[in-house]
């Protein structure tokens, strides 16, 4: 799900936005403060969560990207290093470093055929499924979503066409950011939410854009589960220990042997 | 014509000379300025990243390329040393150049696959290929002590001059000079380097690599080998900081320390020799300075890195030159000779 | 092969997925000669000069320059092998002075080993020295020899055209590949550069260029082939060509094939 946010802000922007990680960490916070402190039930702190992060990620792309637009890229990179620096450090020194976990909506538990998955596990299913055909529907069929792909594929020919890219730009990396902070929300019941909450998943992100090709959405998805059976084959037959040396080895030499990544169009 | 320009070079350079001396002289006298053990251990940290900030720049100033994984290559340079020292028992000034020689030889079989890959993928490969080693050394308990990291490094071994004095490196003032010694060393090597036909021919891989290639420029070798060349610093600064520190752990391979190079790269000003160095002494001190802070200095330093890759895109180094362009009067000379 | 040919292209071929951009051509290009390439646009005259200098690889065929088959050799080999090019947009080290241009593409003849660049010193020196001696040569041969210091981005289009041209004789070519050496020039610039491939003749470099000036290209050539398609039309002296049916009808249409 994050690779989705992530894919859909490269494929239009061409940004490869490093601090996602850190903006699913914010989105998490925010849920958490407007569940816990404010005492809202967990629908409205996701729906608070994602309103949020919309509005920064709009924010962040205007005031820290788009000046960089006709710079070269390495630019946007270090932005993101500048950003997930501001970001993961702000949290920490405003929230600390403790761990906080989100009560669940639902603890219950369900058999099935044997294994016993927490209703949470299949609420994140559900929901990763459901905003992955969300956002290949905005995408492919309504008309802001095909002015965000014509931006895409030609930034000139759109803005000729009389769409506004720079606001498309904003509005897609809204989205795409506040994919991130659902992510964020629904993983948050299962796992814990902490300042560099961030920093293993957008590793992650990255190997799953990596092996998907960047831009585009089904090389993203078939990547997390490609990412998600390696994983679990490599800890289960190989090594626990390992884990992230061999899937991470692998990447670069998966890089290595196609520069263009695994499913991705040569440039 | 030809002889005003050379005139115009010999006068700058002239300066320059004139320059370099005086912060090298403040640079040796500094110590007894700043007695204190703390401001002292400063001072030694600053060299450490001086070194490391160059190697950087090699590869980000110079060959343009985006590698994420340098403060990765600074861990190892550590790591291999310690390991040197403590497994194997071999003397600080043995182990330094051969944890080089590792850094050098992991640079190298990584570079061949991460250096293929085009556009945004090598600062992501070399992210990839910096999480994995960080990963390897947090979790080979053995061999690196895991999660822990090793302790009780021993210093560099004294050494025993001419004149029957010997040199021990105990105290910090005497790794204080070692250390500015090899970063002055660093940065002549890396002058002479950039101020050469070798250097004019990276700074073309950069500007065009097909123009370069159609030039008869072997790009991938050139990138490979300053990409090698960058992490030997890397490992040099590493070993170093192992040896004075006395005591490594993971985090000093960690990717967040490429992140820092990076800022001290580019705040100081990117491409140029100048900039890393005053970089990697500004950046550090003021983090000192704002240690109250807490990790709000590095929100701080975050707006700074992003403020400055929007309006100066080439550090404090590039400021001032557009300083000095648009107001010669300053120097009484035109800025742009190199 | 016949010794006075440089260059000699058999039947090479380029797919680009199901397009063959370049088809079963072939051709060779005599030692000295000023070679043009002409043909409407599309007509893969730019993909013949990528094949050359080894930019794309050809799907067949052989490019053997000097006697010596350099298809599918890297770009950076073939320079060295002295063929030097220009490319249709002008490329140059835009953030470098003339001066610095002219020093990078001696590259191919001098190449600066790491460490003798580190810890060299006289050697280093002299090397140096000689490579900015070569460049001052070079700039005032192609023209620019007042615009030494200025950087290559703040040259009008006619200077940057004839410094492109300056780095590609920098590396000491036998063969030079320009690609539309006056394209968007005003008359007065196309003047000082059809000087200037005349004097690069006359250094024993054979230059072989596309060009759509007609004007420029019976001027200057000695022999022009002309493509279409991928598809070879004509081979000959340009009185030659340039009654050629099918050239004629490729770039003015079928009508004016009687009228001629």
């Amino acid at each position: 799900m994050i690779a989705l946010g992530l894919t859909l802000i490269y494929g239009v922007l061409q940004i490869p936005n490093f601090s996602h990680g850190a903006l699913y960490m914010i989105g998490a916070y925010v849920a958490y403060f407007s569940i816990v402190s404010f005492g809202f039930p967990y629908w409205v702190g996701l729906i608070t969560s994602v309103i949020t992060l919309f509005c920064v990620g709009m924010f962040v792309e205007r005031v820290a990207f788009r000046p960089l637009y006709d710079k070269p890229l390495i630019n946007a990179f270090i932005v993101a290093v500048g950003l997930i620096l501001i970001f993961e450090n702000g949290a920490l020194a405003i929230w600390g470093p403790e761990f906080r976990r989100l009560p669940a909506p639902s603890s219950a538990v369900i058999e099935l055929s044997g294994a016993i998955i927490t209703m949470q596990r299949i609420i994140v299913i559900a929901a990763a499924l459901l905003l992955i055909a969300a956002v290949h529907f905005f995408v492919k069929k309504t008309r802001l979503g095909a002015a965000i792909e014509a931006t895409a594929q030609n930034r000139e020919g759109a803005q000729l066409m009389g769409i506004n890219v720079y606001l498309m730009g904003g509005i897609t990396f809204g989205i795409g950011t506040s994919l991130a902070a659902v992510a964020g929300v629904l993983i948050a019941p299962i796992f814990l939410i902490y300042p560099s909450m961030g920093v293993p998943v957008i590793g992650m992100a990255f190997v799953i854009m990596i092996v998907g090709g960047m831009g585009s959405f089904l090389g993203a998805v078939a990547g997390g589960y490609l990412i998600g059976l390696l994983e679990t084959l490599v800890s289960s037959y190989i090594t626990t220990y390992f884990t992230e040396v061999i899937l991470f080895g692998l990447l670069v030499v998966v890089l290595a042997i196609k520069p263009t990544g695994l499913f991705g169009k040569g440039h | 014509m030809e002889r005003v320009i050379d005139t115009m070079y010999k006068k700058s350079k002239y300066k320059k000379l004139i320059v370099c001396s005086i912060l090298l002289i403040i640079a040796i006298v500094a110590p007894f300025a700043f007695t204190s053990e703390y401001n002292r251990h400063i001072m030694v940290m600053c060299g450490v990243w001086i070194i490391a900030a160059l190697g950087l720049n090699l590869i980000l100033g110079y060959v343009g390329q985006l590698n994420l994984a340098h403060g990765t290559f600074f861990g190892v340079g550590a790591y291999a040393t310690a390991l040197l020292m403590q497994k194997a028992g071999i003397p600080f000034w043995w182990a330094l150049p051969l944890g080089c020689l590792a850094t050098a030889a992991l640079g190298f079989v990584t570079g061949i696959p991460t250096l293929r890959t085009r556009g945004h993928y090598f600062p992501i490969a070399t992210m990839c290929l910096g999480i994995a080693v960080y990963y390897a050394i947090a979790r080979w308990d053995d061999f690196t002590g895991g999660a822990c990291g090793l302790y009780g490094i021993p210093r560099p071994g004294s050494i025993s001059l001419p004149l029957a004095k010997t040199i021990d490196f105990e105290s910090t003032v005497a790794c204080y000079y070692l250390v500015l010694l090899i970063a002055v060393l660093t940065i002549i090597l890396m002058l002479r380097l950039v101020k050469s036909l070798t250097g004019q021919r990276i700074m073309a891989v950069r500007g065009n690599e097909d123009l370069a290639q159609s030039l008869g420029i072997n790009t991938m070798k050139d990138k490979i080998v300053c990409f090698t060349l960058s992490t030997v610093f890397a490992g040099l600064a590493g070993g170093i900081f192992a040896s004075y520190v006395g005591a490594i752990m993971p985090e000093n391979a960690h990717f967040l320390v490429s992140f820092e190079m990076l800022l001290y790269v580019m705040i100081g000003g990117v491409g140029t020799i100048a900039g890393p160095v005053i970089g990697a002494i500004l950046i550090p001190v003021l983090s000192e300075i704002l240690h109250f802070m807490g990790s709000l200095r590095l929100v701080i330093f975050g707006f700074i890195l992003i403020l400055t890759i929007q309006f100066l895109p080439f550090g404090i180094i590039g400021g001032i030159r557009v300083a000095l362009l648009r107001y010669p009067g300053l120097t009484g000379r035109s800025v742009g000779s190199e | 092969m016949n010794k006075d040919q440089i260059l000699s292209v058999k039947n090479l071929s380029k797919n680009f997925g199901g397009l063959r951009a370049i088809d079963n051509l072939s051709f060779s290009v005599k030692k000295g000669e000023i070679f043009s390439i002409i043909g409407p646009n599309g007509a893969g005259k730019s993909t013949l000069f990528n094949l050359i200098t080894g930019f794309i690889a050809p799907t067949e065929g052989e490019i053997i320059f000097e006697g010596e088959d350099i298809a599918g050799l890297k770009p950076y080999q073939v320079a060295r092998k002295k063929v030097g090019r220009t490319f249709q947009l002008t490329t140059l080290f835009f953030q470098n002075t003339v001066l610095e241009n002219l020093i990078i593409g001696q590259q191919v003849t001098r190449e600066a080993g790491y460490l003798q660049s580190m810890f060299g010193w006289k050697k280093r020196k002299e090397h140096y020295q000689q490579a900015i001696k070569r460049a001052q040569e070079l700039a005032e041969f192609v023209g620019l020899s007042n615009y030494c210091n200025t950087a290559a981005a703040l040259l009008p289009h006619g200077a940057q055209k004839q410094l492109s041209i300056g780095m590609v004789l920098a590396g000491d070519p036998d063969l030079i590949l320009l690609d539309e050496p006056v394209g968007g020039m005003s008359m007065d610039e196309i003047d000082v550069v059809i000087n200037l491939i005349k004097n690069i003749r006359k250094t024993n470099i054979t230059v072989c260029l596309i060009e759509h000036k007609m004007s420029v290209v019976m001027n200057i050539s000695d022999r022009i082939l002309a493509l279409n398609y991928g598809v070879k039309m004509a081979e000959d002296i340009p009185e030659v060509v340039c009654r050629n049916e099918q050239v004629i009808k490729s770039y003015l249409g079928d009508k004016y094939v009687v009228a001629s």
